[in-house]
């Protein structure tokens, strides 16, 4: 019989996760009476920042809301004000949407791979430690990060907080020869892009097979990322519109981001999610490399997380290649008059569903502005992933090794905590 | 891509622009313009990370210049060798991959350049990170030193 004993474990700053997030675990009698989550990264306060601004003002705003996915924050943004004016896109920007926000996908999705969740499976503290016995891996992952950052300069100029997007398309179209020397480098990446699809199957994860609501977009034909409509495994099938209607969020004590739960639920978005409701999306070769790895999809395994992600950026270089190979410079946006009223907008962000909301006045400017990030969403399946897991895992393990299996739960997730911190009560009294 | 690469650290903020502003203030300088065409160039680096690795790949001369803050008198210059630093400890995020751990993870794959120098401008403790045009005092009247540092350094390396 394990000995009885009680133990307290205080993980203060969760290294390489963005901002600052927390975990406390409180283990008496060999069962877990208290484990918290926090996020106690300061409110950011970008939807008040919003209020009063112009409305073509919000794609430049949105997108210093976070470094790593600004692309994310100027789709959903554009999308929900658009839909609003009733300006129609072309296809043309549609597409060069999609090819955008796949350079993004790349980017993010192998930033994290390589430098942030592989050497927790390969038992390093850091990534420079795992680089010295994985000089390829690690390579590999830095060629596909710069090829994402590359198609995100494209059509933004810069990779981080780019300025290229404007309400209505892009302020300008690239160039046909920088886009054909893209495209060199796109098809030259297929093979790091395969061969990164079967290393993180090949990689020993933990088997944990956990119950959980996965939501995502879903498209009539295409793998989601810029469109499509709410969907849940649990029969959820909405339009954008209605997501207030069926989620909801709330604050809890000690965190400084909202917890979100689809009819009272704890739910996952982001890359596993996307994939468990979307594999039947995905386009050759992209399907038959992952059918190789053996391993079924949808997944239970949340830390089947790291696959998925492989499986996406595998995805967003043959997107963006079947996006750019015909391109032709066309007119880079329409435009046409505000009107008052509220426009929805919702698009897969690297690390899930983002959703905004925009109530604009008559005279063209932002009334109100509601921005639900990934991270937020998944807090709550953040901290019942950790019950389970860390249940499951033992707790009659060290603490280190409790502690360091916790951070690993969460890492998993991606979670970009900055970016969660959408919201704060602020109460004034004035005497 | 030229041999030697000079590349400014900093962010739009503050005194936090000190790398930017030696860049911009070197472009224009007469010694950097007299240097033979496809020699040596200078860039604003942004963010540091795998950008930073881009952008010194294949040089032969690395030359960094970024702000800091150690507790030295403002507008302090400090030159350091970066294969005498020592592997950073700081916690890494998607978004804090900062200049330590860049340059430890270069050196593990073996890609950092043969020389990487660099240059740290010390700005005031009390420095504020607001959207300020200019820079404090000690940190504008450190910037020609730092620029004759830099060419200095350009030069022994030429010669060498």
């Amino acid at each position: 019989m394990s000995e009885r004993r009680e133990i307290k474990i205080n993980v203060p700053v969760l290294a390489r996760v963005e901002g600052e997030g927390a975990l406390d675990l409180h283990i008496r009698d060999g069962r877990i009476e208290n484990l918290k989550f926090h996020i106690g990264e300061p409110p950011r306060l970008f939807e008040k920042f919003l209020e009063g601004r112009e409305a073509f003002e919000v794609p430049d705003m949105v997108a210093r809301i976070c470094g790593i996915c600004p692309v994310a924050y100027q789709m959903s943004a554009v999308q929900a004000l658009e839909s609003l004016f009733g300006w129609r896109s072309t296809s043309w920007i549609e597409a060069m949407r999609r090819a955008m926000y796949c350079g993004e996908w790349i980017s993010s999705h192998s930033l994290h791979i390589h430098l942030l969740a592989a050497p927790d499976f390969f038992g390093y503290s850091s990534a420079p430690e795992m680089a010295r016995d994985y000089p390829d891996e690690v390579r590999r992952g830095l060629r596909l990060q710069s090829l994402g950052n590359e198609l995100i300069r494209l059509f933004g100029a810069r990779s981080v907080h780019p300025v290229g997007v404007r309400i209505g398309g892009f302020h300008a179209a690239p160039p046909k020869d920088r886009v054909k020397t893209l495209l060199d480098r796109l098809r030259s990446a297929l093979p790091d892009a395969e061969s990164l699809v079967a290393w993180t199957a090949s990689v020993e994860v933990p088997q944990d097979r956990q119950d959980f609501v996965s939501v995502a977009l879903r498209h009539p034909s295409e793998y989601p990322l810029y469109s499509g409509r709410i969907v849940s495994d649990t029969g959820l099938d909405i339009p954008v519109e209605r997501y207030e209607d069926h989620f909801r969020e709330h604050q809890e004590a000690l965190s400084t981001a909202l917890y979100s739960l689809l009819e009272g639920r704890p739910y996952l978005v982001g890359p596993l999610a996307r994939l468990n409701l979307n594999w039947d999306r995905l386009p050759e070769p992209v399907r038959s490399t992952l059918a190789k790895t053996g391993i079924p999809f949808p997944s239970r395994n949340v830390f089947h997380s790291m696959l998925a992600r492989a499986v996406e950026i595998h995805l967003a270089v043959v997107e963006a290649i079947r996006l750019l190979e015909n391109y032709e410079p066309d007119v880079p946006f329409v435009s046409g008059h505000t009107r008052a009223g509220s426009g929805f907008g919702c698009t897969e962000a690297p690390r899930g569903l983002l959703w905004h909301r925009y109530d604009v006045g008559e005279d063209g400017k932002i009334l109100k502005a509601r921005i639900v990030p990934p991270t937020s969403q998944n807090q709550a399946r953040i901290a019942e992933d950790l019950h389970r897991s860390i249940e499951a895992f033992g707790l009659d393990r060290s603490d280190d090794k409790l502690r360091l299996h916790g951070e690993k739960v969460i890492r998993n997730y991606d979670p970009c905590i900055s970016c969660a911190t959408h919201f704060l009560k602020l109460k004034v009294i004035r005497e | 891509m030229t041999p030697v690469r000079v590349l400014g650290l900093g962010s739009p903020f503050g005194d936090d622009r000190a790398g930017w502003i030696a860049v911009e203030n070197l472009m224009r300088s007469a010694g950097f313009r007299a240097l033979p065409e496809g020699f040596a160039s200078a860039e604003i680096c942004d963010p540091v990370g795998n950008n930073l690795l881009d952008a010194m790949q294949g040089a032969s001369l690395a030359i960094l210049i970024d702000a800091a803050q150690s507790g030295a008198a403002p507008g302090t210059i400090r030159r350091l060798d970066a294969q005498n630093l020592e592997d950073g400890s700081e916690p890494c995020s998607s978004h804090g991959f900062g200049l330590s751990a860049t340059l430890a993870l270069g050196r593990a794959l073996n890609e950092l350049p043969p020389n990487v120098i660099i240059f740290l401008i010390e700005i005031p403790a009390t420095a504020e990170f607001g959207p300020a045009d200019v820079p404090s005092a000690p940190v504008a009247g450190a910037i020609p030193g730092l620029i004759a540092a830099v060419l200095a350094d350009i030069r022994r390396w030429a010669d060498s």
